[in-house]
């Protein structure tokens, strides 16, 4: 049976790392397993990934061995930039690109931090659910599968969320952003279903008439635009014009 | 309504056929914005007049700095931006320049989650 691991089992080598300032972000396994472990869930993994500069990674091969690091595999040219790290007989890769991640300025700036609170308040970089999820949608390996399900709600929550409590652009930033990672024109039936009762601004209407899977569910948001007194006729040019996934 | 010869001299699409509806909803669902018919940025249209227009303000520009004056189009955006250095900054004004910029242009507030 492969080892099963945690971010909090990597905590001594994460507080090392941001004692030294080194730049990183948490990915992989770890990263999923922190987004499920808010749900309620748990993910582990056999490793810890993190992602990060070149620079930031030569720096990190000179130092690692002074503290008891392992450099096991260097990254080599022309295969996937990862440095195989073992600390503790754990292992670490340490990546500067992974297949549909952006670049490292970009999952950095996009990253949450995580508060470790039963290991001293330790904070944690671990990258944007959707730049880990366009991850694992580009990878596409089996054992991914349960990750990306895992991800797909964390984020769905957050754009019902996002949908409540926001204002403004804010309210549909975050399920546009879905979409273009997902590579998909339209929500899916439930989550759309879900959206719905909550649309209140224009804003609101134009993105889900636009986005919602049926042609019963785009009336809906007419109605529904009407119905908070809201000009309908561009949410109406936009679902005559339009078509739809799923035929009602 | 009116008619195409004065929507030509307008400058405006003139009335609306099927198919600028047609376009129009496709272009609400790709940008889910209010119609905006943007004639002004089509790359298409008066390119040559545009063209014209910019080299010869860029002229005025260059020869209104040769004789010290100020610039008769400036770029607006260095209105916004009240951290601009002339082009001979010293290393010094280009640091403390980068220090106020991150001021104003603040990264946003990190999402955080406790475990």
């Amino acid at each position: 049976m492969p080892a099963a691991y945690t971010l909090k089992d990597f905590t001594s080598l994460l507080r090392l790392l941001a004692e030294r300032g080194v730049d990183y972000v948490v990915i992989g396994g770890c990263a999923v397993g922190a987004y499920a472990q808010l749900q309620g869930e748990a993910v582990v993994s056999a490793d810890l990934d993190i992602f990060t500069t070149s620079s930031a990674l030569h720096e990190l091969l000179a130092w690692a061995p002074l503290h008891g690091i392992v450099v096991v595999k260097q990254p080599q040219p022309r295969s996937i930039p990862v440095a195989v790290l073992e600390w503790n007989a754990l292992e670490v890769n340490v990546l500067t690109g992974a297949p549909g991640l952006p670049s490292y300025g970009v999952v950095a700036r996009m990253a949450r931090e995580f508060e470790l609170k039963e290991h001293g308040a330790l904070v944690v970089p671990v990258a944007d659910p959707l730049d880990i999820l366009a991850n694992k949608l580009t990878a596409a390996r089996d054992k991914d599968q349960p990750h990306i399900e895992i991800l797909r709600g964390f984020i769905e929550e957050e754009i019902v969320l996002a949908f409540e409590t926001q204002r403004g652009r804010r309210r549909v930033m975050l399920a546009r952003r879905y979409l273009e990672v997902l590579g998909r024109p339209m929500l899916a039936e439930p989550l759309a279903a879900r959206l719905l009762p909550l649309a209140a601004d224009p804003i609101d209407f134009r993105f889900l008439a636009g986005r919602v899977p049926t042609k019963r569910q785009a009336l809906e948001v007419v109605d529904r635009a009407r119905a908070r007194g809201a000009e309908v006729d561009d949410i109406y040019a936009i679902v005559s014009t339009r078509t739809f996934e799923i035929p009602d | 309504m009116i008619s195409s010869d004065c929507a030509k001299a307008l400058g405006c699409m003139g009335p609306a056929t099927a198919d600028h509806r047609l376009h129009r909803g496709q272009q609400l669902v790709r940008l889910n914005t209010r119609p905006c018919y943007a004639m002004d940025m089509n790359p298409d249209r008066d390119t040559d007049r545009r063209e014209l227009r910019s080299i010869a303000q860029r002229e005025a520009n260059q020869t209104a700095s040769r004789a010290g004056l100020s610039l008769p189009f400036p770029n607006p955006w260095d209105e916004l931006d009240t951290t601009k250095l002339p082009r001979d900054a010293s290393a010094q004004q280009i640091h403390e320049r980068v220090r106020r910029l991150s001021e104003i242009c603040r990264k946003p507030p990190c999402q955080r989650h406790t475990l």
